[in-house]
């Protein structure tokens, strides 16, 4: 076999119990089924299982289209509501003023 | 009129492929260049949508279009212009008011290239960005009242612009059909055609617009767009363009990028008289907006003289060297060696029976080295809207993350014989969105001659990595893997 194999990232060591973060083990085993994730955030509201509010962070995403990013990780998680970034592109919001960067960071919950 | 248009499309083109290499290479894009790509967008999504053109021409500048608008996109900073506009204007200098209201267009004109680029089919609406157009837009708002309060009278063409063009993009938006803003924006169009009204009554303004024959004609077609948007009666439009000829080359083709939609006969008659003039002047300057308008009137007008099909000469986009046929026997189980298998007369027809589901079942159990949590979800997923392919599935080649798009046509699918030229566009579709792309069309009807022929050119002349499965080598592969049953 010519260098080809499951799409699949090994299991990475969460911060917190996802129990308490309210996330089922089954959506992040979902992302990194198909994505080698690098970072991963929760933030918002995360205590509704609706519309949960993520940021992956993975170059994977860099041959992929941004609206296409997004719904391949709503194909098997369609609760989240997911900011799909390269480590570029990361790296970009994380040095910008941006609100949505003061919201990632003041309140978010990273994962790996 | 044809061969200036694909020189002038390929001039877009580049442009827009060097300013994606710019951004690339972390060099700053300024607000001057977004606003050129967004008005390069603009004439690129006509043509897209609206010109004769072969589906893989479609799909090469449909992927300009995204690769292009993800640099304009970058710059919006959650339209920081927007946020900070009244602060801006109600406080500074003049060069600080006109820089804001300048980037507040740049802003908008962003927003408008993403809905056009959701109505051609490249982009998608949503997303915590797209949200600040809607949420920020009343700061817009308060700006345009200040002035109005204030009665400041040297920045009231600035600000027709800016309700011009911010009623442009809701109106844009109203019409696509998306839902997500819909109620937002209808609540904040309204409250700009208040304001409108409120600077139409004033004489100044009127002396304004009867001075300036762009920026009235501007008036009237966002006033038709509104009335569009907004499902009211439509108000007469009645007017005559004195003095074109004295006109400048971008005047005259912003007049006519707005009479385009408002008076056919006049568009045509006046681009007409001001075609030679245009092109002889932006052949004397580096490409720039009037290039941009140009070939917007341009793709306007072969598209009202009968729209008939252009070959244009464009730039491939191509990245990497895969060779897919390498790896083919690694991802469908027994690929080589169902080639030896014999086929009864049952097996075709059961083969032609299966509907779309079951075919996407049994090719799916053939597919290695790929989770089956994706494989299962592929191949069971309903049909949406939005899908590119029937399956798409993450496969590592190279140490790469490659998607292998899935195009189907099952044989109930088909009525004719053979899978006609007709369904390319859905093979080649996948092009657009990932870079790294491998495209296996299956088919329980063999291809057309046509349809095969135009493949082979693609692969050829693009490098597109398209395999084609089916018919009898389809049905081979099932037998091979105890599937075709």
């Amino acid at each position: 076999m010519q260098n080809v194999h499951a799409g699949y990232a090994p299991a990475r060591h969460l911060h917190e119990p996802l129990a308490i973060i309210g996330m089922d083990e089954t959506i992040l085993k979902s992302i990194t089924r198909e994505f080698r994730v690098n970072d991963l955030f929760l933030f918002g509201n995360s205590s509704s299982q609706n519309d949960i509010d993520i940021l992956i962070v993975s170059n994977d995403f860099s041959n992929i289209s941004r609206i296409k990013r997004k719904q391949l990780i709503q194909k098997s998680s369609p609760m989240l509501d997911p900011i799909c970034l390269t480590d570029e592109e990361f790296n970009k919001l994380n040095n910008s003023d941006s609100s949505l960067w003061e919201k990632i960071s003041t309140t978010g919950k990273r994962l790996i | 009129m044809k061969d200036e248009l694909i020189k002038q499309v390929r001039e877009l083109q580049n442009f827009l492929i060097d300013k994606v290499a710019k951004a690339e290479s972390g060099a700053n894009i300024t607000n001057q260049e977004v606003r050129l790509i967004n008005e390069a967008l603009s004439s690129l999504s006509f043509i897209i949508q609206n010109l004769n053109i072969e589906p893989h021409q479609k799909v090469i500048l449909q992927k300009t279009y995204r690769i292009a608008l993800d640099v304009a996109y970058e710059k919006l900073f959650y339209y920081s212009a927007y946020y900070y506009s009244y602060q801006k204007i109600s406080k500074g200098e003049i060069y600080e008011q006109q820089e804001s209201f300048f980037q507040i267009n740049v802003n908008t004109a962003t927003m408008i290239s993403v809905i056009e680029g959701y109505n051609n089919g490249t982009t998608g609406i949503g997303g915590s960005t797209d949200d600040y157009y809607a949420e920020r837009m009343p700061r817009v708002l308060w700006v345009l009242e200040y002035v109005l309060k204030n009665s400041l009278e040297e920045l009231f063409i600035p600000s027709l612009y800016v309700t011009y063009n911010l009623s442009q993009s809701l109106s844009l938006y109203l019409e696509s059909g998306h839902k997500d803003y819909s109620e937002k924006a209808m609540d904040l169009l309204n409250s700009i055609l208040k304001i409108q009204s409120r600077f139409h009554s004033l004489d100044s303004v009127k002396r304004i617009l009867s001075e300036n024959i762009q920026l009235d004609i501007f008036r009237i077609f966002q006033n038709w767009k509104q009335e569009c948007a907004l499902a009211k009666e439509k108000t007469p439009i009645n007017f005559e363009i004195s003095n074109f000829d004295t006109f400048k080359s971008e005047n005259s083709l912003r007049v006519l990028s707005s009479l385009f939609f408002l008076d056919e006969a006049q568009f045509t008659s006046l681009f007409e008289r001001k075609y030679d003039q245009v092109v002889s002047e932006i052949a004397k300057h580096r490409v720039g907006l009037n290039n941009f308008l140009f070939v917007k009137s341009l793709a306007n007008y072969l598209f009202l003289k009968g729209n008939e099909p252009i070959e244009l000469d464009l730039n491939h986009l191509n990245k990497g060297e895969l060779d897919f046929s390498k790896y083919i026997n690694d991802i469908f189980k027994d690929y080589q060696e169902s080639a030896s298998i014999i086929l009864t007369d049952d097996d075709l027809p059961r083969l032609l029976n299966y509907d779309d589901d079951t075919l996407r079942e049994k090719v799916a159990e053939t597919i290695l080295g790929v989770d089956k949590h994706i494989l299962n979800r592929e191949s069971q997923k309903p049909h949406g809207v939005s899908e590119i392919s029937d399956m798409e599935i993450p496969i590592r080649l190279e140490d790469e993350l490659y998607y292998m798009c899935m195009p189907f046509k099952s044989g109930r699918e088909i009525p004719s014989n053979t899978v006609p030229v007709g369904v390319s566009y859905q093979i080649f579709r996948p092009f657009l969105h990932f870079d790294n792309c491998v495209v296996v069309f299956v088919s329980a009807k063999r291809a057309s001659q046509n349809l095969m022929n135009y493949i082979k050119r693609m692969q050829s002349k693009l490098g597109w990595n398209i395999a084609v499965i089916e018919n009898e080598e389809l049905a081979k592969l099932l037998k091979q893997n105890g599937l075709l049953n």
